[in-house]
């Protein structure tokens, strides 16, 4: 592990009280060796994502502003109980470091489209038009490092509207709405830093619907 | 002479980009669109291009020759029916939003759009703050005559002061507007989440329902856009809500 933190150093904080550390960089997450340094969570070591920490080349600098999960585990929770063609999701945010994990509460996830998706449910003609952005929603994370409901899936009227029009086209089914979703999560006054990539779907079917996120597809009968 | 030089380096770069070029050397592009509803998908791609918000109301179409069914299934009791549409071509759009007049450039593609329907015009524009919006003004009634017609969103309608989500006041501004048009109007496609959290407050007494629109998705400080589309066969709206510049109907 020790071998992992070589020829870095803090070179000192900023006026905007972020630090900037200087360090080497690896394919995987990188780190700094900041020994008796704060950074943003009380322990003395910090794990940073990757890709918004980014340096162009080793011995750059970086600004440490603040924690960022490394992952995001998703789990199934129901269906939405007065909207039941919502599948809701929960998400926890981990994170691990030599010293343990973090508290993320309070902080705001967002999600951004990370490109705009595929709708194979529209057709030129639909009564309503293409899915294929997010709209930005963000949510509080709880106390326990989660978050939700990330709520996927079709209001009824659209559902009854395609299986009916397809079947009238004779349009192939299953269709989907197909999403990449690209979380952020609050840091302070600082830009948002990326965390986790998802691809989120909301499928219809003659009988049934599903909802799917984190390569869970969750079916339920709707016609 | 240098400047002409210039211009026309950038003309030539331009015309290999696939672009066009104005007397004046500034690059231009095509729109061009062939589709059920070339206006909705032409103006979705000026929201997309520009920056603008442009939103769009299908007229209530009536006329058979206006009309295009795509019932393949025998015994099928939905019949598929989506307006006729067809091409519709805009040369020389600006090609920076800069350069560009919003009112008179959605007016350049309703003109191309009465060019290749007889130059009959069946759209107008109406501005509102910080918004236009694409009406219909005309349609041919189930006989094939000409009428001029009253889009739906001119409707009055009153609402009470109150606070509620934005998904509340879209529904109800949809119920008022079936009981005071007379025609259908169901809440379509809307960003779920941003409508179930977000309150706004809002009163009316008989003002036009889209001014009352515009106003409460202002006050929801999202950026925000609509699309109200006719189902043919159900003979009814379906207000559809979204950030504008629906990257699905963008058009080259």
């Amino acid at each position: 592990m020790t071998s992992r933190f070589l020829q870095s150093r803090r070179s000192g904080r900023q006026n905007d009280g972020s630090w900037r550390l200087r360090g080497d960089h690896y394919a995987g997450h990188d780190y700094y060796d900041q020994s008796g340094y704060y950074c943003g969570f009380g322990g003395s070591w910090c794990w940073f994502n990757r890709d918004f920490f980014y340096l162009a080349q080793t011995n750059g600098y970086a600004n440490v502003w603040c924690t960022v999960p490394v992952n995001e585990v998703v789990s199934f929770r129901g269906w939405d109980l007065n909207w039941q063609t919502l599948a809701e999701f929960r998400q926890e945010l981990t994170f691990s470091s030599p010293f343990g994990g973090t508290n993320f509460g309070g902080r705001v996830a967002t999600e951004q489209t990370l490109s705009p998706g595929t709708d194979s449910c529209y057709f030129d003609g639909s009564t309503y038009p293409p899915q294929v952005t997010l709209t930005g929603s963000n949510w509080t994370v709880a106390g326990d490092n989660t978050w939700e409901p990330d709520q996927i899936g079709w209001d009824p009227i659209v559902i009854i509207y395609y299986q009916q029009e397809r079947a009238a086209r004779n349009l192939p089914m299953p269709c989907e709405s197909r999403i990449p979703q690209r979380m952020v999560i609050s840091c302070g006054a600082y830009p948002q830093p990326f965390y986790k990539d998802h691809s989120n779907a909301a499928i219809i079917d003659f009988t049934q619907i599903a909802g799917e996120k984190a390569g869970q597809r969750i079916w339920k009968n709707f016609q | 002479m240098t400047l002409h030089v210039v211009r026309l380096t950038l003309c030539v770069l331009a015309l290999l980009l696939g672009l066009e070029c104005t007397a004046a050397g500034q690059k231009t592009t095509t729109l061009s669109v062939d589709a059920a509803r070339p206006v909705m998908n032409a103006v979705v791609t000026l929201e997309q291009r520009y920056g603008w918000i442009v939103t769009y109301e299908d007229p209530p179409y009536a006329y058979s020759e206006d009309l295009q069914d795509r019932t393949v299934v025998a015994g099928s009791k939905r019949r598929a029916l989506a307006p006729k549409g067809g091409r519709l071509e805009v040369l020389g759009l600006p090609g920076s939003s800069e350069s560009a007049d919003p009112a008179a450039l959605v007016n350049r593609v309703l003109d191309a759009h009465a060019a290749s329907h007889a130059g009959e015009r069946t759209f107008r524009v109406i501005r509102s703050s910080q918004m236009l919006h694409v009406v219909p003004m005309r349609l041919r009634d189930p006989e094939g005559e000409w009428k001029p017609i009253r889009p739906v969103l001119d409707a009055a309608v009153t609402i009470p002061q109150q606070s509620m989500t934005l998904q509340a006041f879209v529904d109800a501004l949809s119920q008022q507007l079936t009981s005071t048009t007379g025609v259908p109007v169901a809440t379509g496609v809307v960003p779920y989440h941003l409508f179930t959290e977000t309150k706004v407050t809002i009163a009316a007494s008989k003002e036009p329902a889209r001014d009352v629109l515009v106003r409460a998705l202002n006050a929801s400080g999202a950026r925000l856009s609509w699309l109200l589309l006719y189902d043919a066969f159900d003979r009814k709206y379906v207000l559809n809500i979204g950030p504008p510049g629906n990257p699905g109907l963008v058009v080259k």
